[in-house]
């Protein structure tokens, strides 16, 4: 039961948190941080991940660099949006489908298209892979495509970072 | 000037335009007019604004382990922010708390 629950990786990350959080290294923080990391993993174990997914290093360069001028983008947009004089913006709710069906790939998509302003991420059905978008500053079909192409282009970029079997062009699955 | 100088200055920089996008956050908090929108400005211009602060910070420290502190803070900003966000959004819109209901358009047939 002690070696299902207490995964190496998990215990390091834990005693790696406790020793930043006091700030210095001593043998002291270190000695406990294992201790709690190993009592907090028994208490609560966590569920091995099946983590089918390939790490691929210049295309998570990419994905970090697109999301950093994404992020930048974004929030001077919606910090103008939210000063500008005159009626303050409106949005409008819409489904996005994404291609991948990994749960872990389909979550990174989501928490980083929540992460950048103007989409807020209200549901994911992971089976279908539908997502629920709420786009702020949206006014017509131009403009829902416009964050739909966004969103799918993220997804891509997360795909090609991470993903094993990178599913083929949305127009190829199309039916 | 030396590079101590630098790391100061782009650390107020980064601490000014940091809190710039904080106060805007809370701006749009009330002037947005329904709870999706005010999700916007409840979670977004704070990502890239509390990041900034937290850069600034660093540079003016500098010291290993603080810098450490930080990156954690970081990492669990940007992990919670769109759960919280996620969740509040979620149950509003559930529950049918947003409205009107605003446009609902399934953008599936985009054909570029």
């Amino acid at each position: 039961m002690i070696r299902r629950r207490v995964q190496p990786f998990p215990l390091l990350w834990l005693t790696l948190v406790w020793v930043l959080l006091w700030g210095n290294v001593s043998w002291a923080n270190v000695l406990g941080g294992l201790a709690l990391g190993f009592v907090i993993l028994m208490v609560f174990p966590l569920p091995r991940l099946s983590v089918g997914m390939t790490f691929r290093p210049v295309w998570f360069a990419v994905l970090l660099g697109h999301f950093v001028v994404d992020l930048v983008r974004a929030s001077v947009t919606v910090a103008w949006l939210a000063v500008r004089p005159g009626r303050p913006a409106n949005g409008v709710v819409f489904d996005v489908r994404l291609r991948g069906r990994d749960e872990l790939l389909q979550s990174v998509t989501a928490e980083m298209v929540a992460l950048v302003p103007g989409t807020v991420v209200i549901d994911l059905e992971p089976a279908s892979g539908a997502m629920t978008i709420h786009a702020l500053d949206v006014h017509d079909l131009d403009g829902a495509r416009r964050i739909h192409r966004q969103i799918l282009g993220q997804e891509d970029r997360v795909l090609r970072a991470l993903a094993t079997d990178v599913p083929g062009p949305t127009t190829e699955e199309r039916t | 000037m030396s590079w101590t100088d630098v790391a100061d200055g782009v650390g107020l920089v980064c601490l000014l335009a940091g809190a710039l996008l904080c106060l805007s956050a809370s701006i749009g908090l009330l002037r947005f007019p329904d709870l999706l929108t005010r999700m916007h400005a409840g979670t977004k211009p704070q990502v890239l604004g509390v990041l900034l602060v937290l850069i600034g910070v660093g540079l003016r420290l500098r010291s290993g382990l603080d810098v450490g502190m930080l990156v954690l803070i970081g990492a669990f900003q940007l992990l919670t922010i769109p759960v919280s966000g996620h969740m509040i959004g979620r149950a509003a819109y559930r529950t049918g708390a947003v409205e009107p209901v605003q446009v609902r358009l399934t953008a599936d047939d985009d054909d570029t």
